[in-house]
């Protein structure tokens, strides 16, 4: 069975997780992409493909305690799974093909 | 949280999924605090109700971005709420779709019911397949027996396993006064048919011999309606129709026999004298098991031939029938092309519905695009379509399940002229395996028709499908096929459907119109059997008749036009052929008959008085069969078979009697009226003021007092009529079909092109900017348009080939290809897919160039 491809959030949300390493919430999550991005992500977005990627079992989720700070509100934590782990390198790897020797023709013709 | 905005905090806390809200408001009012102190008030603000908005505006759109519910029955309701909002968002489709399908099914199932009852099922007895109705041929020229003689014999040679009679009661007896007939039956019937009453007992042999109060069983339905079924009433002494009877039984509501509407039955005894059935009227018997049914017909004609000399005359007398069903071989063949109709408007109506559901493929293919960009996953979507077109399917099986219930109860009443629907005896009920049928095919167009767009529209690239100008503005060649092939399909349909009323027409007006070969204007009959038919009493019948007032003229002999009702048949000889069989009706008349009745005589003289039995006026048909190419008059007839032979004297015109069914319009024979057969049939002729029955009767008996008058009075136009209704019924139920037939396919024709020039509203705009006139675009349409009548009428006539040949069974006086109706169908497709393209070219041919661009 091929492997299901990731989207460029779910990507984006993948890596974000990966470098920030543990555990960790939305927050975090959104302002690792836009600082590594440069760009906006829309926040629905983000969570959308969280929770994908957990119906797929690439990340596992906790609820958090409720803190006053947030309104009495708790924060869901988010982990990589080995699984999502696994599916990013395979994504990476698949982008590295593509992109083998060509980083140079894609300069050029950018020019 | 102070500070943030109110309505997009409620529209979070309103929108957002709650297991998902917490979290979300949670992160999203952390970061608001932040910027609240680092951006100021307004900017953070600001920021909320943006991701507020982003957040609202994607979890609306819930069934596809929020994670699928757990469970079955979380899943269903959820996709329940979605098609809910799908119907409120856009109903018209939806209904008209279930208005179509339920239509279909209820026309389709209610029909079947009627045809079902009438010739598929048998009467509901016990082991049915073992009665028959035994019917023996009335004798010519002689007093039949009566039917007990038979009956005794047959029942002392033991051939049946039972035989009783049964038939209805005679007119004179009072009866219900809530509409149902009363029947004589012999004590064994009920047994023999195997149905035992409900309450109280059926007949045995005591109650023939009963004194005053005679013993009635009852049905059912008169019990609750004339005595509340009132138990107190079994047993007891009660009236019925001014009659005093004790009542002994009650029959199931849905017991009928030996007709339809029998509600009374009174016991009969073979002994009674005189005995109210004569030969000519059957007998029921019920098969012994393991003997041929040939075997036990041979062994009855026998038996009957030894009861009674006069049967040995002629073989084959005996008629064997199966009970119930349908009565006639005209009813047997119109029923299954009725049903052939009923079929052809299930298949347009639900091709038209199928047209429907696929016309809206662009609109959703976009919507589905755009959820499907939005993560939604195909085998949810596909899901989702299947159970809002399961519920249209379901919506339009209910209440076609209401059409069907209407169809039923309705048709009785409309039908009972036309499809002798009186002569069943089996309930007219919905047929639960036709419902299912018609119910699963129709469900089945609905959801192929339904979800083929989701089908379609979710293996596109939903990139493509978001495009905000979307520039393939034309349909993909597939959709485009098949709402082509369904267009086709249901013009095709609609050809057949209008060739056949078109033929139904035209056989009713050559029926109506035909030249009857007399005058029937004002003509009055009735019959009687007569102690003597002496010319001293014809002539005091017919000198009475005229003292009547209002009586403007008067003729009494054996048979009155256009139906004699004495079928004369039987084997001739002439000097020319030998061993002709001619089927005939034969008149006994008098002198004034030809001038009372309009006849022409063509060649020969008229029948005077002092004429013999030896000499006859025959018709035109007779004369050609027996003497082709001669003339006959002068020459003698014998039948080979019968006593009968006679100089002829004269060649008289054919009485036309247009009617479907065989054996109805046949050729005449009239001899003197030499008292031969003792019936009269006493004609008058009356316009402002005619006769009661009453003074008739009364004239009758005066000049022969024990003269039987039966029947009642009826009118020659009537007897014309009579044989109309049934074409009448037919041409009215297919022009109905034809009608509803071509108004949908036109209506079809209509919304595809409509919606196709709205889809090319683009192209059309571009075609006027390079120079195309209004005149090219609307021909362009109409071409369309014609393309699809065309290839509807081809097809349609290859269909309309097999259908004329049906129907040449049940059309008087028309041929199946006659050009008129070939022509007219043509004509009434063509110009329906013109009219139903008239709106749509115009709105191409009015496509602005300046507002397209605008447009863009």
């Amino acid at each position: 069975m091929p492997r299901e491809s990731l989207g460029d959030v779910e990507h984006f949300v993948l890596v974000a997780l990966l470098r920030l390493g543990g555990e960790s919430y939305g927050v975090p999550i959104l302002e690792e992409i836009s600082a590594r991005t440069g760009r906006e992500v829309a926040r629905s977005a983000v969570y959308i493909a969280l929770r994908r990627l957990e119906d797929k079992g690439l990340v596992r989720s906790r609820m958090g305690e409720p803190t006053a700070a947030r309104g009495g509100r708790p924060k869901r934590f988010f982990s990589l799974t080995k699984a999502g782990a696994r599916q990013l390198v395979a994504a990476r790897r698949a982008y590295e093909r593509m992109w083998a020797d060509v980083s140079r023709l894609a300069a050029k013709a950018a020019r | 949280m102070t500070g943030r905005p109110r309505l997009s905090a409620w529209l979070l806390e309103r929108w957002l999924p709650p297991e998902d809200r917490d979290e979300i408001v949670g992160d999203l009012d952390e970061q608001f605090a932040e910027r609240l102190h680092r951006d100021g008030a307004r900017r953070a603000r600001r920021w909320y109700r943006a991701q507020a908005r982003d957040l609202v505006w994607r979890y609306r759109q819930r069934p596809v971005l929020h994670p699928a519910p757990e469970g079955r029955t979380a899943m269903l309701l959820d996709d329940l709420r979605h098609a809910s909002r799908q119907f409120r968002s856009r109903p018209a489709a939806p209904l008209l779709v279930a208005a179509m399908l339920a239509a279909a099914i209820g026309l389709c199932t209610g029909t079947f019911a009627v045809v079902d009852s009438l010739l598929l099922e048998r009467a509901p007895f016990h082991e049915v397949e073992r009665l028959r109705a035994v019917a023996v041929r009335r004798i010519f020229g002689q007093d039949n027996p009566e039917l007990d003689r038979l009956i005794g014999a047959w029942r002392t040679a033991g051939i049946f396993e039972a035989v009783e009679a049964a038939g209805a009661a005679p007119p004179e007896t009072p009866t219900t006064g809530v509409g149902g007939s009363a029947a004589l039956v012999t004590p064994g019937l009920f047994d023999m048919l195997g149905v035992r009453p409900i309450r109280g007992r059926g007949f045995t042999d005591e109650d023939t011999r009963a004194g005053d109060t005679e013993p009635v069983v009852i049905s059912e339905r008169l019990w609750r309606e004339a005595f509340g079924a009132d138990p107190a009433t079994l047993g007891s002494v009660v009236t019925l129709g001014g009659r005093e009877c004790r009542l002994i039984g009650v029959m199931p509501a849905d017991f009928r026999f030996p007709d339809r509407d029998t509600v009374i039955w009174r016991p009969l005894s073979l002994d009674a004298r005189p005995f109210p059935f004569a030969v000519g009227r059957p007998a029921y018997a019920r098969l012994p098991r393991g003997i041929p049914e040939s075997e036990v017909m041979a062994r009855a004609a026998a038996i009957a031939g030894a009861a009674d000399p006069r049967f040995t005359a002629r073989p084959n007398e005996l008629a064997f029938s199966p009970i119930g069903g349908i009565v006639d071989a005209n009813a047997a063949r119109a029923l299954p092309l009725f049903g052939g109709g009923v079929a052809l408007i299930f298949l347009a109506l639900c091709a038209n519905a199928s047209g429907i559901l696929l016309s809206r493929m662009t609109v959703r293919r976009r919507e589905l695009g755009l959820r499907l960009s939005l993560g939604a996953s195909r085998w949810r979507l596909l899901r989702e379509s299947t159970i809002e077109h399961a519920i249209v399917a379901a919506a339009g099986i209910a209440a076609g399940i209401g059409i069907a219930r209407a169809v039923t109860s309705v048709a009785p009443r409309l039908m009972s002229d036309g499809f002798d629907l009186a002569q069943s005896l089996n309930p007219i009920d919905v047929d639960p395996r036709a419902l299912a049928l018609a119910a699963s095919l129709g469900a089945f167009a609905v959801l192929i028709a339904g979800v083929l767009p989701a089908w379609v529209g979710t293996r596109v690239n939903p990139a493509d499908a978001i495009r905000p100008s979307d520039r393939t503005h034309t349909e993909s060649r597939p959709a485009r096929a098949i709402a082509r092939t369904l267009l086709v399909a249901q013009v095709a349909f609609a050809a057949m459907l209008v060739l056949g009323a078109a033929l139904l027409v035209r056989s009713f007006g050559r029926m109506a119109t035909a030249d009857r070969g007399m005058d029937p204007r004002d003509v009055h009959t009735i019959n009687a059997f007569m102690s003597s038919v002496a010319p001293a009493v014809l002539d005091d019948v017919d000198a009475r008749l005229r003292a009547i007032p209002g009586i403007e003229a008067a003729a009494v002999a054996g048979g009155a036009p256009p139906e004699g009702n004495n079928d004369f048949s039987g084997t001739w000889r002439t000097d020319l052929v030998s061993g002709i069989e001619v089927e005939s009706e034969l008149y006994d008349i008098r002198s004034d008959y030809f001038g009372f009745f309009g006849l022409t005589l063509l060649r020969g003289r008229h029948v005077q008085p002092g004429d013999g039995r030896d000499v006859a006026i025959v018709s035109e048909r007779v004369a050609a069969m027996l003497w082709p190419d001669a003339d006959p008059l002068g020459k003698v007839m014998t039948m080979e078979d019968g006593p009968f032979s006679a100089r002829v004297i004269g060649v008289a015109r054919d009485i036309a009697l247009p009617s479907l069914l065989d054996g109805v319009d046949l050729p005449e024979i009239y001899i003197p009226h030499t008292g031969r057969r003792k019936v009269l049939s006493a004609s008058w002729k009356c316009r402002a003021r005619c006769p009661d029955r009453s003074e008739i009767v009364t004239a009758i008996r005066t000049a022969d007092a024990r003269a039987e008058v039966v029947g009642r009075v009826s009118s020659a136009e009537e007897r014309y009529a009579a044989h109309l209704v049934r074409p009448r019924v037919a041409a009215e139920l297919g022009a109905t079909f034809a009608a509803a037939g071509f108004l949908t396919s036109g209506a079809g024709l209509f919304a595809a092109l409509t919606y196709a020039v709205g889809r090319r509203r683009r192209e059309f705009g571009i075609r006027t900017a390079l120079g195309a006139t209004p005149a090219v675009l609307r021909r362009s349409v109409t071409r369309e348009a014609l393309a699809v009548a065309a290839a509807g009428v081809a097809i349609g006539a290859v269909g309309g080939w097999t259908l004329q040949r049906g129907l040449s069974s049940v059309t008087y006086g028309v041929s199946g290809l006659d050009p008129t109706a070939w022509l007219a169908m043509m004509l009434v497709v063509t110009l329906t897919m013109l009219a139903a393209s008239w709106r749509p070219s115009r709105q191409a041919a009015r496509a602005n160039p300046v507002e397209l661009l605008r447009d863009e």
